[in-house]
């Protein structure tokens, strides 16, 4: 009875999301069903914490029922709509480049098989295996376990605050202000299954990988790939071993806000090029999903903005602007009070002063260890490349470029510049905030290997299939 | 295009094997010694547990009550420096079996201890050389296996090795294929290989890639001349390297899906934690919990460590917890009011003076009647 709780606390939130989705989506789109049940999967689930906040601000108790019968009216409109739009689906163009002959058609089953069995393994374990991990015992399944038993999003405040009220009323633990979307998700499978179960309680990260490889196929689809290049891209996203242990070790918030952020980045690619509204809908709601899931989501959210300058202004002006919002962080970064906080960070933390020690954390992370099995080297094979390859990552990518160009210095000023610099040293915290990233710079590398190939295939004569 | 990225692979293959291979040569066999240094187990002076006879030719070794084994074995002088590779091999072992190698360096009187970061497995080789404390003065090597008490632990071979391209290859193999349980720290960062490995697995699949491409080129150089490569031979070749180094890694989470299931399938939540690495802890928290109330009571956890405070306090939850990593472990005693709990979990800086009733802080102390105590936990109550 339980697991099939369970699974209702999943289906619900994942049709809402799903229907919503697909009502956004036009039916000609490439790579529409995966796109809309990936975007759909993660949407949905992280919809799930704002409607328990919102019951809660309305002053009922937390509550599965109520939550539940919310998810499913938000869900009527939607499958109104699609009901009344149903009309015979339009059928797959078949272009040249989406005929697959035998051996791509074999490698596709081959790549699906292998991410079917990692899901399998994954899910196992994180079926199994109680609550493990440090981060989730110390500062995110606390609030969880205390807001399922008092149904209550009760407030958790710092240890010096704790004290002085006595502990009346309120919780303390080593992040008391950390967004509360993970231990909600956390609080409505418990609400679901009627109890707090340590293993149950994980399943929205078994959901949440999937989706991100569906969200990311239908991406590279709409963008243009072709079916086996999003294929295997696909696979080595959700290959990575960083990735799958933020699954089968569940409880982080970290591989949430890599899904968003990715999802965020492909959609804003994705608009830049074709300026379809839905594109920039779901831009919105993935990039405010960066800002109520981790700190860094800020952060993350900000580096979007370069992408949104190269889209309305010229590359000229857009440079100029950056450089000079980029000459004011500085400024403020220099003028504004060291206690202030940015995203849970008091601005001390983040005075420059070079760490080389942090250097070789981030070579050894990323190039010697095996959490990201070859991607380091692929990167470094194929963003060179796209330099050379004409007007690639600076016309046709630029936005994308722009914005993970952003992201990625933000993560190495973080860890090179400021006192987070023991994170990479000591391989801790590089590996988490890799996990936010690495997907975005998977999206990018599978759009420069896209491009390779049709500029591959314009010079050189029709080659024999695989 | 298949026969073409097949056979970059295996080029780029051979020329990688090749490169370690001149660059990593195995130190030559010294002369006047054997290849290998074998050990019978009734050699072994057995430290903690039992050695006798058993039913078959293999003696037969007994953990001790405390679950413990340990077989030290002599060296000669010189020995630990000829010999870099040690090989472990088993009949039967308890699957929740840890075993750690220790031995001690004459010269700096230095122990070295190396518990194995792998699930136990039938054949082991592991290259000793790796271990910068393994070295000329090196009198003895022990085996310390921790099971359950009265585990029945069958050895099969403890031998030593001089290096060969062999067994450097076999120590290498089993180093990329075994399974090491999760930890804390899994969660930040996958190596893929454990303390005693020569590589890493992700530069040499790099290195494969490398030689492959260029394999690649040459190929297509020699076939079809100036012409532009197609870009799938080329992303073919990066895929089944990729898949080269994800098999282990598929390879590695199905032997701890393995170890998962046998620790965890089939048991509720509440089971789950009492059979996990928490144990001790979880047990002490569920018992406690019994003795707290109200439901909101304020709970103080103290710990000097880190691991131990964190995971008590959180089994300690719904209740309203206090515990701070690296701070004071408890807060000043005036901030404490009576029904308040402290939970103590050793190691901590707190003492408990049972007669006097009190807790000594350190910074003052504070009146407490114990109500529960059990292997190096206390709860109190607060007067």
């Amino acid at each position: 009875m339980e697991e099939l709780l369970a699974c209702l606390a999943l289906m619900l939130p994942t049709a809402l999301g799903c229907a919503w989705v697909t009502v956004l989506v036009p039916r000609d789109t490439p790579g529409r069903l995966p796109l809309a049940w990936g975007s759909g999967t993660l949407l949905g689930i992280l919809s799930v914490p704002l409607l328990l906040r919102f019951t809660h601000v309305l002053g009922q108790p937390l509550s599965f029922t109520v939550t539940a019968s919310l998810v499913a009216l938000l869900c009527l409109p939607a499958l109104w709509m699609l009901w009344r739009r149903a009309a015979p689906a339009p059928g797959v163009i078949q272009t040249p480049e989406n005929v697959l002959g035998n051996g791509e058609k074999l490698l596709c089953a081959l790549l699906a098989a292998l991410i079917a069995l990692r899901l399998g393994t994954l899910g196992l374990e994180l079926l199994w295996r109680p609550l493990y991990p440090w981060d989730a015992t110390m500062h995110w399944a606390t609030k969880a376990r205390v807001w399922f038993e008092y149904r209550s999003i009760v407030p958790f405040v710092p240890h010096a605050q704790w004290l002085a009220l006595g502990g009346e009323g309120v919780f303390t633990d080593r992040h008391p202000f950390y967004p509360s979307t993970i231990p909600l998700l956390q609080v409505w499978m418990s609400l679901a299954i009627g109890k707090w179960d340590e293993s149950l309680i994980n399943l929205p990260w078994l959901l949440c990988l999937p989706g991100l490889g569906a969200a990311f196929y239908g991406q590279l689809r709409l963008a243009g790939a072709g079916v086996v290049t999003a294929t295997v891209f696909s696979y080595l996203l959700l290959s990575m071993p960083l990735i799958n242990t933020h699954v089968a070790l569940a409880g982080y918030a970290d591989l949430f806000l890599g899904a968003t952020y990715c999802c965020a980045l492909m959609s804003l690619h994705n608009w830049i090029t074709r300026r379809e509204a839905w594109l920039a809908a779901l831009t919105l709601l993935f990039t405010l999903s960066c800002l109520v899931i981790k700190n860094e989501g800020f952060f993350w959210a900000l580096s979007l903005a370069p992408a949104l300058a190269v889209a309305f202004m010229q590359r000229r002006e857009a440079a100029k602007l950056v450089f000079l919002l980029g000459l004011v962080g500085v400024l403020l970064l220099l003028v504004l009070p060291r206690e202030m906080q940015v995203a849970g960070h008091t601005l001390q933390q983040l005075a420059p002063a070079f760490n080389p020690a942090a250097l070789s954390g981030l070579i050894k992370s990323i190039w010697l260890h095996d959490s990201w099995h070859l991607f380091g080297y692929l990167a470094l094979m194929l963003l060179p490349l796209g330099l050379l390859l004409p007007g690639a990552l600076t016309r046709q990518y630029l936005g994308l470029t722009a914005a993970l160009a952003s992201a990625v210095g933000a993560f190495l000023f973080l860890f090179l510049f400021t006192g987070f610099g023991w994170g990479a040293a000591t391989l801790t915290a590089v590996g988490r905030l890799s996990v936010q990233l690495a997907p975005g710079i998977v999206f990018l590398c599978a759009l420069l290997f896209e491009e390779l190939l049709r500029r591959g295939r314009l010079l050189s004569p029709p080659s024999t299939r695989l | 295009m298949l026969r073409t990225a097949l056979l970059s692979l295996l080029l780029g293959l051979a020329s990688s094997l090749g490169t370690i291979a001149l660059l990593f040569p195995p130190a030559q066999p010294v002369s006047g010694k054997q290849a290998s240094l074998s050990w019978q187990i009734n050699d072994s002076h057995v430290v903690a547990g039992t050695l006798t006879s058993g039913d078959d030719s293999l003696p037969r070794l007994l953990a001790n009550d405390q679950g413990i084994l340990w077989l030290r074995f002599p060296l000669d002088d010189n020995a630990a420096s000829v010999y870099r590779y040690l090989h472990l091999s088993m009949k039967r072992h308890p699957l929740d079996m840890k075993t750690t190698l220790v031995w001690k360096r004459t010269d700096t009187e230095e122990v070295h201890s190396e518990l194995l970061e792998t699930l136990p497995r039938e054949s082991l080789w592991i290259h000793l050389g790796e271990n910068p404390g393994w070295d000329a003065s090196v009198d003895s090597l022990s085996l310390v296996f921790q099971a359950a008490g009265g585990a029945e632990i069958g050895v099969t071979d403890i031998s030593l090795h001089q290096p060969s391209r062999r067994i450097q290859l076999a120590a290498l193999v089993n180093d990329w294929t075994s399974a090491a349980p999760w930890r804390n720290t899994s969660i930040n960062s996958y190596s893929g290989v454990t303390r005693f490995s020569p590589m890493y697995p992700a530069p040499f699949a790099a290195l494969v890639l490398l030689f492959s491409l260029l394999a690649f080129a040459v190929l297509h150089a020699l076939r079809q001349g100036r012409t532009t490569p197609d870009w799938r031979s080329l992303g073919l070749v990066c895929l089944l390297c990729w898949i080269g180094v994800d098999a282990l890694w598929q390879l590695k989470l199905g032997r701890q899906l393995a170890e998962t299931h046998r620790q965890f399938a089939g048991k509720s939540s509440e089971d789950k934690l009492a059979a996990g690495p928490d144990a001790e802890l979880y047990r002490f928290a569920s018992d406690a919990r019994t003795l707290i109330e109200p439901r909101d009571a304020r709970v103080f956890v103290s710990s000097s460590n880190d691991y131990r405070g964190l995971r008590s306090a959180y089994y300690f939850y719904p209740f309203n917890v206090h515990w701070e990593l690296r701070g004071q472990e408890l807060p000043p005693p005036r901030a404490l009011k009576s029904g308040d709990y402290v939970v103590i979990v050793q190691p901590s800086a707190m003492r408990v003076l049972e007669k006097r009733g009190v807790i000594d802080t350190g910074r003052g102390v504070i009146g407490a009647d114990i109500l529960m105590r059990n292997e190096g936990k206390t709860l109190l109550r607060v007067r």
